[in-house]
C-alpha cells in the first residue's frame, strides 16, 4: 500500500454545485451530468482534501469528526470512491493500492467500528426530460436510474 | 387510435409553413410560455382541454414552444378526419380519434410547462396531502404511482397531483391537480376525479412530509427502508424533468425540501393493502 503520508489529494471543485444535507454532500458535475450523494464520511475525506492534508492526516481528521477509529484503509476506500465519481484532481483510486469495500469492512469489523461510517457515494445520471416523464432509461426497482458510478451503501 | 410511435413520427415536415391557424392560444403557467393552434377551428373547444393546471390564457412572447393540430379529410373518408398532432414541427401523433390525439397533445404540453416552467420544480411523482404535509411518490410511467395515490385518497387523504409535485424555491409543494390517469385492465390510461375516490383537491402548498420511493411487484410485501437525506434529494433529482436544463435550482430546491422530511424506499404489492400503513406512518411527526 502507499505510504499513508506520500499522497495529499485534492477534490475537484470547478463545475460542481454543492448543497450539504445534514451531514451528507450533494454534489452536480455540469461535466459529467451526475449528480452524486456522499454520506457523512465520505464528505469529511472530499471537503478536507485540499491538497495540503495528507492521507494519514484525513485519517486523523476522519477519526476526530466521527469518533470512529479509522485508520488510513477508509481514506483510501473514501478516495476510491470519490475518484470513480470523478470528483478529485488527480486519479487517487491508482494510488488507492485496491482498497475493497470488504477489505474496509473486515478492518472495521476488527476494530469494532460501525458499518454506517464506511465512506459511500451514490451516483445517478441526470435525466433529460423525457426520461423523467416516461418509463424510459434504467431503472431500478424503486424508479430510480441504475448508478453509473461505483455506487457503495451501508448493508 | 393513436399511431404507435415510429421512426416516421419523428419527421418534421414543411407543410406545416403552408397550414393556416385560424384557431389559437398562448397561455402561462409557472412562467412557462406555450402556444397551442389548430388548422381547424371545429377542434378548439378540444384544445382547451390541455391547458394544464393554474395556466391562464396569456399574450406574453416569445414562447417556448408550440403544438399544432391538423386537421386533414380526404376523399375515400370525407366525414373522418385524420388528426395530426405536432410538437413545434415533430409529428408525435395521429388519428380519428381526437380525444385520442388531444390526450397525446395534453401529456406533450404539460411536459413542455414541467420543463419550461420557471417559478416551479417540476418532479414526475405523485402527491397527497396528510396531516399539513406532502406525501411525494416519486417515479416514472408505469410504477404505479397513480394506484397508490388512488389508494391513499381513499384512505382519506387529500388529492394533490398524479403526475407532477411541484416545488416551489422554499422546498414546499403544490398540487398539479389534474383528473387522475387509471389504467384498466388492458393497461389503458383513463381520467377519473379525485371526488370519485371520496377526496377533496388541496390547494394549499405543503411542507415535504414523506418521501414514497417504491414500484409495484406482484405479491411483493412492503417492508420499506429508511433513505437518508441525500439519498431522497437524488431519488427526486432522478424524476425531475429540468434535472438536465436546471441542474442547480433543482439540487437547491430539492435539498431545501428534504430537510426535515423522511423517506421509505421498497418495492410494494398491492396498493391498498399498504395506503393505511403508510398514513399511520406519516402521521408521526416530522423529524
Amino acid at each position: 500500500m502507499l505510504h499513508p503520508d506520500a499522497s495529499a489529494p485534492k477534490s475537484r471543485q470547478v463545475g460542481l454545485v454543492i448543497e450539504q444535507v445534514g451531514d451528507e454532500t450533494i454534489v452536480y458535475d455540469h461535466k459529467t451530468k451526475q449528480a452524486h450523494s456522499l454520506n457523512r464520511t465520505a464528505s469529511i475525506v472530499w471537503r478536507n482534501c485540499d491538497g495540503h492534508h495528507s492521507i494519514s492526516q484525513l485519517a486523523d481528521i476522519v477519526r476526530a469528526d466521527t469518533g470512529v477509529d479509522a485508520d488510513v484503509s477508509i481514506v483510501h476506500y473514501a478516495l476510491d470512491r470519490l475518484s470513480s465519481a470523478q470528483l478529485l484532481e488527480d486519479d487517487a483510486s491508482e494510488k488507492a493500492d485496491g482498497v475493497t469495500r470488504r477489505d474496509v469492512l473486515r478492518r472495521m469489523a476488527a476494530a469494532g467500528v460501525a458499518t454506517i461510517a464506511i465512506p459511500a457515494v451514490l451516483s445517478i445520471a441526470a435525466p433529460t426530460p423525457a426520461m423523467a416523464a416516461s418509463g424510459s432509461g434504467g431503472q431500478n426497482n424503486q424508479g430510480q436510474n441504475k448508478n453509473t458510478q461505483g455506487q457503495n451503501q451501508n448493508p | 387510435v393513436l399511431r404507435p410511435v415510429t421512426q416516421r413520427t419523428h419527421e418534421t415536415t414543411p407543410l406545416l409553413d403552408r397550414v393556416r391557424w385560424p384557431a389559437g392560444f398562448v397561455f402561462e403557467c409557472h412562467g412557462a410560455i406555450i402556444g397551442v393552434r389548430s388548422s381547424s377551428r371545429s377542434v378548439l373547444g378540444a384544445l382547451r382541454r390541455v391547458l394544464p393546471p393554474d395556466a391562464r390564457i396569456s399574450s406574453a412572447r416569445p414562447i417556448d414552444s408550440h403544438y399544432s393540430i391538423v386537421v386533414r379529410h380526404d376523399r375515400a373518408r370525407p366525414n373522418e378526419p385524420l388528426y395530426v398532432a405536432y410538437e413545434r414541427r415533430r409529428r408525435i401523433g395521429a388519428g380519428r380519434d381526437v380525444d385520442a390525439v388531444v390526450a397525446t397533445l395534453e401529456g406533450a404540453v404539460h411536459l413542455a410547462v414541467a420543463l419550461h416552467a420557471r417559478t416551479m420544480l417540476f418532479v414526475h411523482a405523485g402527491v397527497v396531502g396528510w396531516r399539513g404535509g406532502a406525501i411525494v411518490i416519486p417515479g416514472r410511467t408505469h410504477t404505479g404511482k397513480s394506484s397508490l395515490v388512488a389508494a391513499l385518497l381513499r384512505a382519506g387523504a387529500t388529492y394533490y397531483s398524479d403526475e407532477y409535485a411541484l416545488f416551489d424555491g422554499a422546498g414546499r409543494v403544490h398540487a398539479f391537480p389534474k383528473s387522475l390517469g387509471i389504467r384498466d385492465a388492458g393497461g389503458t390510461s383513463r381520467p377519473v376525479s379525485p371526488v370519485s375516490f371520496g377526496a377533496t383537491t388541496g390547494d394549499v402548498p405543503l411542507p415535504l412530509h414523506t418521501v414514497i420511493a417504491t414500484s409495484y411487484t406482484a405479491r411483493a410485501s412492503w417492508r420499506p427502508v429508511a433513505m437518508s437525506g441525500g439519498e431522497t434529494v437524488l431519488a427526486l433529482f432522478d424524476n425531475t424533468v429540468a434535472a438536465q436544463r436546471r441542474p442547480a435550482d433543482a439540487i437547491r430546491t430539492l435539498s431545501i425540501a428534504v430537510t426535515g422530511a423522511r423517506a421509505l424506499r421498497g418495492v410494494r404489492g398491492d396498493a391498498a393493502r399498504i395506503a393505511e400503513r403508510i398514513l399511520d406512518r406519516c402521521s408521526e411527526p416530522s423529524l
